[in-house]
């Protein structure tokens, strides 16, 4: 296709205000009379308040909010999830702690100084109870209940042995399945906790008015679903309730919820009658949200040529102290597991359970990374035990274009009608050099090198044809201004992955008006249409996908005024940028010397008071595309030390029309980073005695690779295919989170290909490594010396 | 964090009068990053803080009689940067591997030792290169050697009322005809490479005579108590021609003369283990630097 905008690159709107730090974040946000709060967190894993003597808090001027003080409704934070489907445990300040940092009363004050001196004056009484860290224990028959019952669509439903919740899901008949099977695969895989590391820290402004209505500043990624909530929370009519946009510093997926620290900002400006700013500290942050850890058994069944004829999927997963979206979790564990293959017979069977540890939230890929690195290094491993080539194996298994696609889950599929997975494997495994790759446990050595190859994909947002269990649609309004500028009004998150240029791209292109004269318009809830959340890899597919809706309905409008001005008939004009001019320019091509530039035309409207072109659209996308995303990985192993190199990184992606080409080589580029982290380094440990986080809050260990140990940019090789979605704007589909998600079984797959040595835990540290080699040397020197024994005799009985 | 009285002296004498004055919880205050992370976890919490930054004598790197004087209030960044830091590339490659730009430009050396942690980055540097301390009260001066400053993890020798004033190197000039060539190596091993805390740290000095090791100083990071020498695995080497079979020996008596802890970071086995591949490692690159 040939795209006027799209494709090319140009500088970012939100680009100069970001690299000068003129952006305003929400900490940047200052309002007049304004007052500083401070929370205080629980130093206990589990622990009942017994009571809170605020006096000498109080003394100090500040204003103290406990669990009494604030609305006592049962809330779930991301009301993505439709109501059937919403496990509400929690409220704004905990009746009692069911994690170490949780929230359990706060403070505001004029200043942050005073805020902080009346948090320490605070006295709490606490009950401890019995705390649990390991899903295992939580489930015993006599552990402590974390929560005795949660909210469910307007009912209490009680949880029993601590489980959240549980799901199965049945194709066919496994146990038939496996019949079929000439070979059986069993392998557990574990995965780590890790933290976001965004790098803002959560935060909010509330600025309310004598009127009862609230003006709030959050960290968010959804800007309508904040205001729902507290809406409901504090019972304030939506129109008294406005959130605005305001630049968020990176999220990785842990502001799709509203943050907890919203409502008790909320709360304490309500009381305080103040604007009141909440601003997370790191440590704080830490003890807010980690990655889904999660426990996965695989059982596949395939005959002796490599036909999978079964699959059996158990899965455990660690919510935490409150279940944010476990139900929504189990569902996509399941599709992001199966989807890749054809499967005909299948069983999964997830159980989500509390414990007293950091709430566990969505985080890039949202269980993808879990269930990738776990299906990805089976399949390579089934692949050299049948003794096929990888590729090969899973080509022949692979669903494919017109294929049913689960992605979401059972209950979210739809039709695979665009597939660039067989060309980016053909073109990754060139550009790899995958036919040279060393055979696998064949190297001795201090360093030894290999290839290892994933592939993976995240699903364009969560829409299907029927109502699924998640919300999915998003709203536009675009209006064209008196001199042919263009204001788009759109709800929308920009999480620093350039969605919002995407969408200013797409409308560009429509309309044919130059880029330059598109504006992303700020936005809040008051004069936005309603759109979901940034996530869910949605926003140029679903988000983007509104915003080319209105811009079709405004085109029309377009065309109708200036055939009126032009004389000419509508349907035979077009609109193009005039770059000279920097106006789109109306014409006909069969008269191509009549013609009136935007901006004249819609004078012309005001002239003559014929009214604005505008449109404001919502969409629902029926369809959520797969996007595609293949990893080859190139690494070199020290044996000494057990320390990974990166050579190189060859990552394809099958994001349909790429809309932004250098934010998209950005996303794939971060992709790998966040991935090599959660492949080899990143891990955040619970001391199972006394239920802290073993950092403390610190940030010192645990952490991202740091820059200098990232692949050279040179060295990181991504390519696109040549593929169109034909559901989605101009082609576009999505790309932010199935970027990462290949990463840690392309990295574990090469390990195998350089050691000859399995690896099915993350993260897989030099020391894991090291520890491994350990033991395959002594299992050699153990089969060697038995080996000599039984030749010693064999000698002696000659 | 407890709230605490801030002194900004102007001069050394003031700022060893307030020591010598304040008999409650009085601690120096440097470049501050470890005393405001130590007080805002509550490690530490002093009633003052003396800030050295605004004394001048605590400033500033001179070289006078065969030694480089130190100034206590030298930040990480000024080793990097100081060409008078040329002649000992251990220190040197200690501070390119310290915390992240912006805290070397606060985090001061003397700091470092004050703190002594095991882990500190700079300290097996200085005692491979035997550093000596000088060590100020209102009364007294004295300089020992640093390998005798450390008696525990954050223990050391000096008392409240005193200062570390300065930090002396030798310098031996490789152009004398009487000297031997010298050269030395650090290595730190962290589990990232940037704003990481040492899992193990090694720094070696060696003195090459023809073929052989005149001399030679093995100091640990993060693997005892303190920072450490390993004196044993040093014995194997001196004297002796460089050879592999020597710095594998070497190496491997290293690794059983340390005590490490497991923790979060690293298991005690895999502590061990990395001090007998980084000792020989760093044997090796300091005899190629020859
Ligand atoms: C993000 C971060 C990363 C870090 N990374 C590293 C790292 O990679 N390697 C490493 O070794 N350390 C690291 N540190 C720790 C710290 O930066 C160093 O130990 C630093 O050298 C401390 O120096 P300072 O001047 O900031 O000391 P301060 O914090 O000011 O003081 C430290 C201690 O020394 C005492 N003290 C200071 N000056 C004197 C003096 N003149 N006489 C007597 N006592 C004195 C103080 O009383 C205090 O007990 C890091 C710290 C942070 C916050």
């Amino acid at each position: 296709m040939n795209y006027q905008i799209l494709g090319n690159n140009y500088q970012r709107k939100d680009g100069i205000g970001k690299v000068t730090g003129s952006e305003t974040y929400t900490s940047d946000v200052i309002l007049p009379r304004m007052w500083h709060a401070r929370v205080l967190r629980s130093p206990y894993a589990h622990a009942r308040i017994i009571s809170i003597d605020q006096t000498a808090a109080k003394a100090l001027g500040a204003v103290v909010l406990t669990y009494a003080d604030v609305p006592h409704l049962k809330y779930n934070e991301r009301i993505v999830s439709i109501p059937p489907h919403l496990f509400r445990d929690r409220t704004v300040l905990a009746d009692k702690a069911r994690h170490v940092g949780e929230a359990v009363a706060a403070v505001a004050a004029p200043t942050e100084q005073l805020a902080e001196k009346a948090l320490r004056a605070l006295k709490i009484e606490w009950e401890i109870l019995p705390h649990y860290t390991d899903p295992a224990d939580a489930q015993s028959e006599n552990a402590e209940p974390i929560h005795d019952a949660v909210l469910l669509n307007g009912e209490m439903k009680p949880i029993e042995n601590n489980v959240a919740v549980a799901r199965t899901v049945n194709v066919g008949n496994v146990d038939e399945g496996f019949e079929h099977a000439d070979f059986i695969f069993e392998r557990e895989y574990l995965t780590s906790r890790i933290y976001h590391a965004q790098m803002e820290t959560k935060s909010c402004v509330c600025d309310p008015a004598s009127d009862g209505s609230i003006t709030v500043y959050p960290t968010t990624q959804s800007i309508h679903n904040t205001r729902q909530l507290l809406g409901e929370i504090f019972n304030i009519p939506l129109h008294k309730v406005n959130v605005k946009r305001v630049a968020i510093g990176g999220t990785f997926g842990s502001s799709i919820q509203m943050n907890s620290i919203i409502p008790i900002c909320v709360a304490l400006a309500l009381k305080a009658k103040h604007p009141v700013k909440l601003v997370s500290t790191r440590e704080e942050d830490m003890y807010d949200h980690v990655r889904y850890q999660t426990k996965l058994k695989l059982k596949i069944g395939v005959t002796r040529d490599g036909k999978i004829t079964a699959g059996h999927i158990q899965a455990l997963a660690d919510v935490g102290g409150h279940n944010i979206q476990a139900y929504a979790l189990l569902s996509v564990l399941a599709g992001w597991s199966a989807s890749l293959y054809k499967f005909p017979h299948l069983r999964f069977e997830g159980k989500a359970v509390y414990t007293n540890k950091t709430p566990s939230c969505a985080m890039q890929g949202f269980g993808n990374p879990q269930a990738t690195f776990a299906m990805e290094s089976l399949t390579d491993e089934i692949a050299h035990e049948l003794e096929l080539d990888p590729i090969e194996f899973k080509l022949k298994n692979y669903v494919g274009l017109g294929g049913t696609f689960w992605g979401q889950g059972p209950s979210v599929q739809s039709i695979i009608r665009s597939d660039g997975v067989p060309q980016l494997l053909h073109d990754g495994a060139q550009k790899i050099g995958w036919r040279a790759r060393p055979k696998a446990g064949t190297q001795t050595g201090r360093y030894r090198h290999g290839i290892g190859m994933a592939r993976g994909f995240h699903t364009s947002g969560a829409g299907a044809p029927k109502p699924g269990e998640v919300i999915d649609y998003s709203g536009a309004f675009i209006k064209i201004n008196e001199d042919g500028t263009v204001d788009v009004v759109h709800a929308m998150m920009d999480h620093g992955g350039g969605t919002l240029e995407a969408i200013a791209k797409i409308v560009a292109e429509e309309l044919g008006v130059p880029i330059e004269n598109v504006g992303i318009s700020p936005a809040d809830t008051l004069t936005t249409v309603y759109d979901v959340v940034t996530h869910a890899t949605r926003g140029v597919y679903a988000g983007g996908g509104a915003a080319h809706k209105a811009a079709l309905k405004v085109k029309q409008q377009i065309f109708e005024y200036a055939s009126r001005v032009l004389e000419l008939q509508a349907d035979s004009l077009v609109i193009e940028p005039d770059y000279e001019l920097r106006q789109g320019v109306i014409y006909c091509p069969n008269f191509p010397e009549r013609r009136i530039t935007l901006g004249a035309l819609a004078k012309q409207l005001q002239i003559n008071s014929w009214g604005t072109m505008a449109a404001v659209e919502s969409l629902r996308q029926v369809n959520c595309p797969p996007a595609f995303v293949t990893y080859f990985i190139d690494l070199t192993v020290d044996t000494e030390t057990g320390h990974v190199t990166t050579n190189r990184a060859v990552i394809g992606s099958d994001c349909g029309t790429v809309v932004n080409p250098a934010m998209a080589i950005g996303q794939l580029e971060g992709g790998l980073s966040k991935g090599v982290g959660y492949a080899l380094v990143e891990d955040n440990q619970w001391d199972a005695q006394t239920g802290q986080l073993t950092s403390k809050g610190f940030w010192i260990d645990g952490k991202t690779p740091a820059i200098s140990e990232a692949p050279f940019n040179e060295n990181i090789i991504t390519h696109f295919s040549d593929t169109y979605e034909p559901s989605g704007p101009f082609g576009a589909k999505g790309i932010g989170e199935a970027a990462t998600n290949p990463c840690a079984a392309a990295y574990a797959n090469a390990l195998y290909n350089a050691l000859g040595i399995r690896f099915t835990e993350l993260p897989i540290t030099a020391e894991k490594i090291l520890r491994a080699l350990n033991a395959e040397e002594n299992r050699e020197a153990r089969v060697e010396m038995r080996e000599m024994e039984a030749m010693a005799v064999m000698q002696a009985a000659e | 964090m407890r709230e605490f009285d801030l002194l900004q002296p102007k001069t050394l004498n003031d700022a060893l009068e307030a020591l010598a004055q304040n008999n409650a919880t009085i601690r120096p205050l440097g470049g501050g990053t470890d005393m405001l992370v130590d007080l805002r976890a509550r490690r530490v919490q002093p009633d003052t803080l003396v800030a050295l930054q605004g004394v001048n004598e605590l400033r500033g790197v001179t070289r006078a009689n065969g030694h480089l004087h130190v100034g206590a209030s030298t930040t990480i960044a000024e080793i990097l940067k100081n060409p008078l830091f040329a002649p000992f590339n251990a220190l040197r490659q200690a501070a390119s591997v310290f915390a992240n730009p912006m805290i070397r430009n606060s985090a001061t050396i003397a700091g470092n030792i004050g703190s002594a942690s095991p882990a500190g980055d700079m300290l097996p540097p200085l005692l491979a290169l035997n550093a000596q301390i000088e060590l100020v009260s209102r009364n007294e001066t004295r300089v020992m050697p640093l390998s005798e400053f450390f008696l525990g993890p954050r223990k050391t020798a000096k008392r409240a009322d005193e200062l570390i004033s300065s930090i002396q190197l030798l310098v031996t000039s490789n152009q004398s005809p009487v000297s031997n060539p010298q050269s030395s190596a650090f290595y730190k091993l962290g589990l990232r490479q940037a704003d990481a805390i040492s899992l193990v740290s090694v720094a070696v000095w060696l003195e090459r005579d023809g073929e052989k090791i005149r001399d030679v100083r093995i100091a640990l990071g993060a693997v005892a108590p303190r920072p450490m020498r390993a004196t044993r695995a040093e014995e194997i080497l001196r004297g002796q021609i460089f050879s592999e079979t020597n710095l594998k020996e070497s190496a491997r008596i290293a690794s059983t003369e340390c005590s490490p802890i497991s923790d979060l970071r690293a298991s005690a086995d895999y502590r061990r283990r990395m001090i007998a591949v980084y000792v020989r490692r760093m044997i090796e690159q300091a005899w190629q630097h020859f």
